[in-house]
């Protein structure tokens, strides 16, 4: 099967109508150079027909589901969110993301980090969402077991991805973990070291050690 | 198949027939294929001897050969399922098969078990959640008060340590991951489910019919 893939080779069956023919053929062109692109996709005559609006474009994890993409809701503090254990701070270790093996661009240690600061979790999601307002980037909330996740979106800075997960660990201390997620490392880079970062770590990790 | 086999088999010690594999892992024959694209490339990357050392391992997760990290060191260490200081390809992938979002949960349990019993006792001691959770602590730059530390562990050990004798045994890390499921995250490995289409050169490379796959 493999080797009709490489080769292009497939047959439609006679119940699929014309255009849907004429879009697989374009999609399963083998040349890159004459291949549909993402645009010609949106506006492919079979996917309009229906009536389709809009495609998203964004790289999804599999894992997680998004509960809302409008201006953040801050939820109070959940008093029965758990806090994180040993185990689960143990786990943001990244000599145990294995990624890195898959893919070659991807550096667990420069693509993400770490940090505890003794700010409450709103006071962080407001920080994100005035970032995100101002950089003109989409937030949107994932649902979690416990702690708070979202993504930050940037259509217009090549698909970038920015993922980031607050967690509480201690009745003073809250841990998030920020990580690229798509787009390419300089724009990462750009948006987290120079305008994020600096903004979210205003409280130093030594004051978080006297808590 | 015979004589297919024998120029990856003296190149690639511990090659094992695609299908045998397959047979006893989550994965596809063309799946153990598009893993052996990737083996060849880590096992290649510094000595080209069709097995991955340390350094090589290292490379391949960060980037940086030389970046030394205590649970990379000791993935490696379970991966070389033989203890002979690398990994051939049947390691490689019955290690992986663990990952495999279709792998079971009890191989999954069993594999961080015995990740997080450092010095195989067959017990996690709370000393060696103190001295994985300073390792985290330091790579991530992060600084907690070693009372913080202390409680945290307190706590971790209250939930896990059913029997209160300072550290976790089998059953017990069984019945608390079954409370915390999300423990087991970092043994599952999405990219696993798509791994012909990130390795699609195997290809031609195959050395199976088409009726096998």
């Amino acid at each position: 099967m493999y080797k009709k893939i490489y080769k292009g080779e497939f047959r439609c069956p006679r119940w699929m109508s014309s255009d849907l023919k004429r879009f697989l053929t374009r999609l399963l062109d083998t040349n890159p150079k004459t291949r549909i692109t993402i645009d010609d996709i949106m506006q492919d005559p079979w996917l309009t027909k229906g009536g389709l609006q809009h495609v998203r474009a964004f790289p999804r994890d599999h894992e997680e589901e998004d509960i809302s993409s409008s201006p953040m809701e801050l939820e109070p503090p959940s008093d029965t969110t758990p806090a994180l254990n040993a185990f689960d701070l143990i786990s943001f270790s990244s000599g145990l993301d294995l990624s890195g093996l898959f893919d070659d661009s991807y550096n667990p240690v420069e693509d993400g980090e770490l940090f505890i600061s003794a700010d409450s979790p709103e006071k962080i999601m407001r920080k994100i969402q005035d970032f995100a307002n101002k950089e003109e980037m989409r937030l949107v909330r994932k649902k979690k077991e416990w702690g708070w996740g979202m993504e930050l979106q940037a259509g217009g800075k090549g698909n970038l991805v920015m993922g980031i997960q607050l967690n509480r660990l201690t009745d003073e201390l809250v841990v998030t973990e920020v990580r690229r997620r798509g787009g390419d490392s300089a724009s990462y880079d750009d948006l987290w070291n120079s305008k994020l970062r600096p903004q979210l770590l205003l409280i130093d990790n030594d004051s978080a050690a006297s808590a | 198949m015979g004589c297919f086999q024998s120029s990856a088999r003296k190149q690639y010690p511990g090659h094992e027939d695609p299908v045998l594999l397959a047979s006893q892992t989550a994965f596809s024959v063309s799946e153990v294929e598009a893993l052996f694209e990737l083996y060849k490339s880590i096992s290649g990357s510094l000595i080209d001897d069709g097995l991955i050392n340390k350094e090589e391992f290292q490379l391949a997760l960060f980037k940086n050969r030389k970046k030394e990290n205590l649970f990379a060191n000791r993935i490696f260490d379970l991966f070389d399922v033989k203890h002979r200081g690398f990994i051939d390809f049947s390691d490689f992938v019955r290690s992986l098969h663990v990952f495999h979002p279709n792998a079971s949960i009890e191989d999954k349990i069993d594999f961080s078990f015995k990740l997080y019993d450092l010095d195989n006792t067959g017990f996690i001691e709370r000393q060696e959640v103190k001295q994985m959770l300073i390792a985290l602590l330091c790579e991530s730059e992060m600084k907690l008060a070693d009372e913080t530390v202390e409680i945290i562990l307190d706590k971790t050990f209250m939930d896990a340590d059913v029997n209160r004798d300072g550290k976790i045994d089998k059953a017990e890390w069984l019945s608390f991951v079954s409370r915390n499921p999300s423990l087991l995250k970092i043994m599952t490995l999405p990219y696993l489910r798509d791994i012909t289409t990130t390795f699609p050169s195997f290809v031609f490379n195959s050395e199976v019919d088409e009726i096998a796959t």
